[in-house]
């Protein structure tokens, strides 16, 4: 369960840990003095620790599409890349309905603008180092909210490959989170998992946990927002 | 209008068709005269004399044959073209046969007779002097088949239903029989949504276990059982590795039901691949792995390393 | 990562065969075209059209398209442009064209959208490869009853024959193919440009 902590210095950033298979957002208060650059710095220290190494580069962006004030139902689309399938677009309404579909779906957003604008400075993207470590996988990196390319907060995540239903590797994924990350607390699931507990694994719940996350980190840049002006 | 001038060309035609007669007969006449020579021997002395003037004759006769062959021919023209001929190319009975499918198919078994004969043939020339150990190997089939045990010598409707019955034992375990390679089954196991493990029977023996990811293809691009391809992920070809080492464990060529029987017992434990911590040290993850042996009696789970304690 | 993919066009010819000499079309292009070992591809899609109206007059359509005999391949979700039929210099009719693959969730997708279905109909018959091109010589079934393309009856006795090329922009080139081919399939199908606007007006 995501909360932001508190907005009240700049200096507190949410760490998001995003476990594919076993997926649950955390918050993560940063120690006082430390800042977001340094946590993730810190993080990735202790992953290589581990002894898994960097594979590449990984990101994960979404844009967000709505319709006119005018229209009677509004309705937004959040469209969503992952550089884990790089031709692949998720796109997902507000229900939570996701549809997977080719990179040319881009394109025909183009085509429908007199129905769906893109918003401005809307955009979400978390960017950072993707690491292998036997049958798993780590992402960290950091989140960056609209124009501003300031530090928004951390998101981890983690996937188990071997395994495809959550509820089974729940205490596996537990264990391994806690080796490089023994101070945070794992006990929080994201609301995704919780009524697909035991449904098998595709791709888009990775997505629409990050888009869980993404909506938090949106909403905890609104509420930042009053003090700075 | 035109039929007058069609007529003219008909009686033309006939009368050049006649004329042609003749000159063969005329020119056939020439031949057989010099083949047969003089009839009577008489007259010999002017035999040579009678003999070209019989020639000549008949050459002559050819000629004036030929030149009104000709004469005629020459005021006889070649039919003026037909337009709706050449439309005949157009014919769509042609295209109504299927012939380039066939042609194609055709090509095709001729490039692969061609090519398993060179083969084949490569492989006769290889084989030509070791007739006599052919017949050696032939012996000592013999041999062992008379010493072997007969428990590979099963039915396939019994394996059938011993499998039937084991899949109906398991309600979250399903098997599926496939033979692809004749007698031998080939066991598709599905355990949960946790693992597929491949088992090549002989008889009812277990002859190959390989197991892989719920995730990952069983089934090569043809459809056929892919039974060598290792799994991608560590934690499964760990297990195959157990897996084999289980199998040579329940072997009882005597008993290969209660074999297999016990072996699906063990497999079944796997259940728990990922949900169980060891029953040593009471951890998930030892070396980056989940426990990923099962004791062959009790079925508890250990990581490799921890399990030499327990036995 | 973001990438613009280029933006593509379907080049089209169209043309009509009755039915009972499909089979000396299908054994012509047999022979034209790339071999098949296995003979002609069949198919048999099911095309349901959606449009977009709310608010604004001119409607985007959508047309979503799902493979009847293999419900588990990707479902194929298509936008086409308005033709450009004023350039007389072209030999064939282009059109902008997007392809998109996507999950069998789309209908329910494109509902909540705001997109409604227009119409709907089932296309049966044969896929030919040349090259670049495509050659479909099909068989349009108007569903009967909404939702089951098994339940569907034929529009016409004829085949439609569709010779079509999706390439990017400024590839025109690409025409002068596709004109020689459909040379060879004179006299039997004569396949041209076709103007649906006006179509639509008669």
């Amino acid at each position: 369960m995501p909360q932001s902590c508190g907005g009240r210095s700049l200096n507190t950033f949410n760490i998001l840990l995003t476990l594919l298979l076993l997926i649950r957002v955390l918050s993560y208060p940063v120690p006082e003095g430390k800042s977001g650059q340094q946590t993730v710095e810190a993080l990735q220290k202790q992953i290589e620790v581990l002894g898994a190494t960097v594979s590449s580069n990984f990101t994960v962006d979404c844009e967000t599409y709505g319709t006119y004030q005018q229209t009677s139902q509004p309705q937004h689309i959040n469209i969503l890349h992952n550089s884990e399938q790089p031709a692949t677009c998720f796109a997902v309404l507000d229900s939570g309905n996701c549809l997977v579909a080719d990179l040319q779906f881009d394109a025909l957003m183009n085509k429908i603008k007199m129905f769906y604008i893109q918003k401005k400075n809307a955009r979400v993207e978390a960017k950072g180092l993707r690491y292998e470590y036997g049958d798993f996988i780590i992402k960290v990196g950091s989140v960056v909210l609209g124009q501003s390319t300031s530090f928004k907060g951390v998101i981890v995540e983690v996937e188990y490959m071997p395994a495809v239903v959550v509820s089974e590797c729940f205490g596996l994924m537990r264990e391994f989170m806690f080796s490089f990350m023994p101070t945070s607390v794992i006990d929080a699931t994201t609301n995704h998992w919780k009524t697909k507990n035991d449904a098998i694994y595709a791709p888009q719940d990775t997505v629409l946990q990050y888009l869980e996350h993404f909506n938090n980190f949106r909403k905890s840049a609104v509420s930042m927002m009053p003090p700075m002006q | 209008m035109a039929a007058p001038a069609d007529t003219t060309v008909f009686s033309d035609l006939s009368t050049a068709l006649r004329k042609v007669q003749e000159l063969r007969a005329s020119v056939s006449r020439v031949f057989t005269g010099l083949s047969e020579g003089l009839k009577d021997g008489t007259l010999k002395a002017n035999g040579d004399k009678v003999l070209l003037s019989q020639l000549e004759k008949n050459l002559l006769a050819v000629n004036s044959d030929f030149s009104d062959l000709q004469k005629i021919a020459s005021h006889h023209h070649a039919p003026p073209p037909h337009y709706n001929a050449s439309l005949i190319v157009l014919d769509p009975v042609t295209d109504r046969h299927p012939l380039f499918t066939q042609l194609l198919q055709t090509h095709k078994w001729a490039n692969k007779l061609h090519e398993h004969a060179a083969l084949s043939s490569h492989l006769l020339q290889q084989n030509l002097l070791k007739r006599s150990h052919t017949s050696g190997i032939g012996a000592m089939a013999k041999k062992t088949r008379r010493l072997g045990s007969s428990s590979h010598a099963i039915p396939p409707q019994a394996v059938d239903s011993v499998v039937q019955g084991m899949d109906a034992m398991y309600n979250n375990m399903s098997i599926t029989v496939t033979r692809p390679f004749g007698q031998a089954a080939v066991l598709v196991v599905t355990l949960a949504k946790t693992l597929r493990a491949v088992i090549v029977l002989r008889g009812l023996l277990i002859e190959w276990v390989s197991v892989k990811g719920f995730n990952e293809d069983v089934y090569k691009e043809n459809k056929q059982v892919d039974i060598w391809s290792p799994s991608k992920y560590a934690v499964y070809r760990k297990v195959s590795d157990h897996a084999s080492s289980a199998m040579l464990h329940f072997y009882h060529p005597l008993k290969p039901e209660l074999a297999l029987r016990s072996f699906m017992l063990w497999l079944h434990a796997y259940v728990s691949l990922f949900s169980t911590p060891c029953h040593k040290c009471n951890k998930f993850l030892v070396d980056n792995l989940p426990p990923t042996w099962r004791d062959m009696r009790f079925l508890d789970a250990y990581h490799e390393n921890c399990r030499t304690h327990s036995m | 990562m973001r990438s613009n993919p280029v933006p593509l066009q379907e080049y089209l010819l169209q043309g009509s065969i009755l039915e009972e000499h499909g089979d000396v079309l299908l054994n012509r292009l047999n022979g034209l075209c790339d071999p098949v070992e296995t003979g002609p591809e069949k198919f048999y899609d099911h095309e349901l059209v959606y449009t977009l109206r709310d608010p604004v007059p001119p409607p985007v359509v959508f047309r979503v398209r799902q493979a009847v005999e293999h419900p588990e391949a990707p479902w194929h979700l298509r936008f086409l442009g308005q033709p450009d039929v004023a350039d007389k210099s072209r030999h064939t009719l282009v059109r902008s064209c997007i392809d998109v693959g996507c999950s069998s969730n789309v209908a329910d997708f494109l509902f909540e959208m705001g997109f409604r279905l227009d119409h709907e109909y089932t296309v049966k018959g044969y896929l030919f490869r040349k090259g670049r091109m495509k050659v479909t010589v099909s068989k349009i079934f108007r569903v009967v009853q909404s939702g089951n393309p098994e339940h569907a009856e034929p529009l016409t006795k004829s085949y439609l024959v569709e010779l079509s090329v999706v390439a990017p922009q400024g590839q025109d080139q690409i025409q002068d193919d596709m004109k020689g081919f459909a040379e060879h399939l004179k006299p039997l199908v004569m396949l041209e440009k076709i103007d649906h606007r006006r179509l639509q007006q008669m």
